[in-house]
């Protein structure tokens, strides 16, 4: 390994399709606004295009056949640059992380992407090779990972295995509120060529073809929400699909996707806090998502840092997974809730912003205004079940359990050695009624993620604070 | 509830905090000038300046008079050998607490108004937050600041 290599070929051609994909909106620019080319000119605009797409393409080759990479003395050796050399030399003990994954063109050739993240920088990993076989990236992995490698063979050789079934992936996809995403990402999209299609040209036409009547409106817009409903099932299912979990030593070990394999590890040692939430459709169906909320690593860009862990497993089983993958870690089977003076605080909060839009316009529309004062009630019951919902539990010296709701609820199992900071805060008004509000934050990615129970009460603030302070 | 911490920050904050405060209400007036202005060119009802000049006066007491004394008051910090313990809050009084095994590195810094005044401003950070205590006559900052810092190289022991 210590001669130096070269990426596959694909390589190049990859980086040419990056570039031309930013070079596309100034192309374009150029060919709509760059004149109309009198007679013998117009071959200029096309010579300028085939110029910048040969270019292209030739200082892709280049810098691919400047780049080569090597493994010598435990560190990962990259030199690269087609006219001024640049070194990057990556010691073994600093990288954090080793990415694999596949996008669309390696799939093709059978490749795989490597990228190598270390603790420091930024968003961008550190060293990326972007086509390498299979092979060789076993190779490079099991070079820079020596160590934790003979411990794997000495620690356990039965690697655990967690898998999810196609119906956990269609029940999960199906349950998730994806939808809305779907929809309103359509509705951004249409509204973006509002201008140039004309829609109410069709409706007109569609109008006269079929005297549009309002049950047919509707169903049409009931088929319209099925189709975006299954094509989200569809892009979740996509996303998540062969998702499974190995935990090897101690590295979780996840990979996911149909048609884009993704793969990812997490040392279970940064993994500073499990999340489980469940929505109210879940709640019904007794079904919950699963997350890790772990520190700094650019792998998994999504939804801050919160990685999924088990897209949707029965709430029963819970316990029993997370002893598997990531002992220390266990949902307590019961909480402390609030105390009842908390309750009135936790309607009013929900109720307050609907009331003040409300009340002016059921006054203007009365007397049948009054009617959507009912909204109200949802409202409230919302402010119940989330009164209903709050608490903590501290099973040990060690471990920290919230629980809450926005409108999906959620546990947190926090550990103390990762929690960061503890914060109180009593407005006035709490302060006459002995509540407080209890903040934890947490790393979460190369920031932070703070939790809090709001309005427990003053006695159980003075415990957390006892139970932080021990060291 | 636990004791307060014992530790205040420096008077001198007091005179900062009203300066600033004196900028910002500065800030306002120039606003409400300008529309004092717009109301005479266009002509709009006379009573929408009594009602601008009211709650701009009332701003600047407050900014000026009112929440300085009162934050100050509210401010209190205390540096244990395990952790840190900061009070403040203007009508929400939070009070933090930072154990010395996640202090991750303490700094400190001055603006041109707390360098007039003597004054810095430490601030301990931890892998996930930042906490500051605010206008310290600089001599304390530095000594607090590498109290913290010899207290924090504590080792953590695992689990």
């Amino acid at each position: 390994m210590n001669e130096p290599c070269r990426l596959h070929p694909l390589a190049a051609f990859i980086q040419f399709l990056k570039t031309v994909r930013e070079l596309i909106l100034p192309l374009a620019l150029f060919f709509l606004f760059g004149g109309e080319g009198e007679g013998k000119f117009v071959w200029l605009k096309y010579a300028v295009l085939v110029i910048t797409l040969l270019g292209t393409l030739i200082v892709g080759l280049f810098s691919w056949y400047r780049y080569t990479y090597r493994i010598e003395h435990g560190e990962l050796r990259i030199e690269y640059g087609i006219f001024v050399r640049k070194r990057r030399y990556i010691p073994r003990e600093r990288i954090q992380t080793i990415h694999v994954s596949a996008g669309i063109m390696q799939r093709l050739f059978g490749l795989v992407k490597l990228q190598i993240e270390t603790a420091g920088g930024g968003n961008e990993a550190e060293a990326v090779l972007t086509a390498i076989t299979k092979a060789e990236a076993d190779r490079i992995k099991s070079a820079l990972f020596v160590d934790d490698l003979i411990s794997y063979e000495q620690k356990d050789d039965t690697s655990l295995r967690y898998e999810a079934t196609m119906k956990e992936l269609v029940i999960a996809a199906s349950t998730s509120g994806s939808i809305g995403v779907v929809l309103s990402a359509a509705g951004a999209f249409f509204s973006q060529f509002d201008e140039l299609i004309p829609y109410e040209l069709f409706l007109q036409k569609f109008q006269q073809f079929t005297h549009l009547n309002i049950i047919i409106i509707s169903l049409i817009t009931l088929f319209a929400i099925f189709l975006v409903w299954f094509i989200s099932i569809f892009m979740m299912v996509a996303k998540y699909g062969h998702f499974t979990v190995v935990k090897k030593g101690d590295d979780l070990m996840i990979s996911r996707g149909l048609l884009e394999k993704r793969q990812f590890n997490i040392p279970v040692s940064r993994v500073q806090a499990i999340r489980i939430a469940q929505n109210p459709l879940r709640q019904l169906l007794g079904y919950a998502a699963v997350y890790v909320e772990s520190a700094g690593s650019a792998g998994e860009k999504e939804s801050n840092y919160s990685t999924v862990l088990f897209p949707l497993v029965k709430v029963s089983k819970i316990n029993e997974l997370l002893s598997m993958f990531v002992p220390h870690y266990s949902v307590p089977s019961s909480f402390e809730r609030l105390p009842s003076r908390a309750l009135r605080r936790y309607i009013l909060r929900t109720v307050f912003l609907t009331v003040v839009i409300l009340f002016p316009i059921s006054y203007l529309f009365r007397p049948w205004g009054y009617l959507s004062l009912l909204i109200l009630v949802p409202f409230a019951f919302l402010g119940y079940m989330r009164f209903k919902d709050a608490g903590f539990y501290m099973t040990d010296e060690h471990s920290l359990s919230l629980r809450y709701r926005v409108f999906s609820k959620m546990v947190v199992l926090l550990r103390k050695k990762r929690i960061q900071a503890l914060e109180n805060s009593q407005s006035i008004f709490q302060r006459k009624q002995q509540l407080a509000t209890v903040h934890l934050s947490i790393q979460s990615g190369l920031h932070s993620k703070s939790f809090k129970i709001v309005d427990i009460d003053e006695a159980h603030m003075d415990a957390i604070q006892k139970w932080y302070r021990k060291q | 509830m636990r004791e307060e911490p014992k530790q205040r920050i420096s008077e001198r904050a007091l005179t900062v905090w009203r300066i600033s405060g004196a900028i910002l209400s500065a800030i306002l007036w120039i606003v409400f000038f300008a529309f004092v202005a717009v109301t005479l060119i266009f002509d709009w009802p006379y009573w929408l300046i009594m009602i601008g000049f009211i709650v701009v006066v009332v701003d600047t007491y407050v900014t000026i008079f009112v929440f300085p004394k009162l934050r100050w008051k509210r401010w209190r910090y205390e540096v244990h050998e395990h952790e840190i313990d900061i009070q403040h809050g203007l009508f929400i009084v939070r009070r933090t607490i930072i154990p010395m095994v996640r202090v991750q590195h303490v700094d400190t810094e001055q603006g041109p108004l707390l360098r007039k005044y003597h004054l810095a401003t430490v601030s301990v950070s931890t892998a996930a937050t930042t906490h500051e205590i605010p206008a310290l006559d600089v001599e304390e900052a530095e000594k607090l600041r590498d109290r913290i810092s010899i207290l924090a190289r504590v080792v953590d022991e695992d689990e």
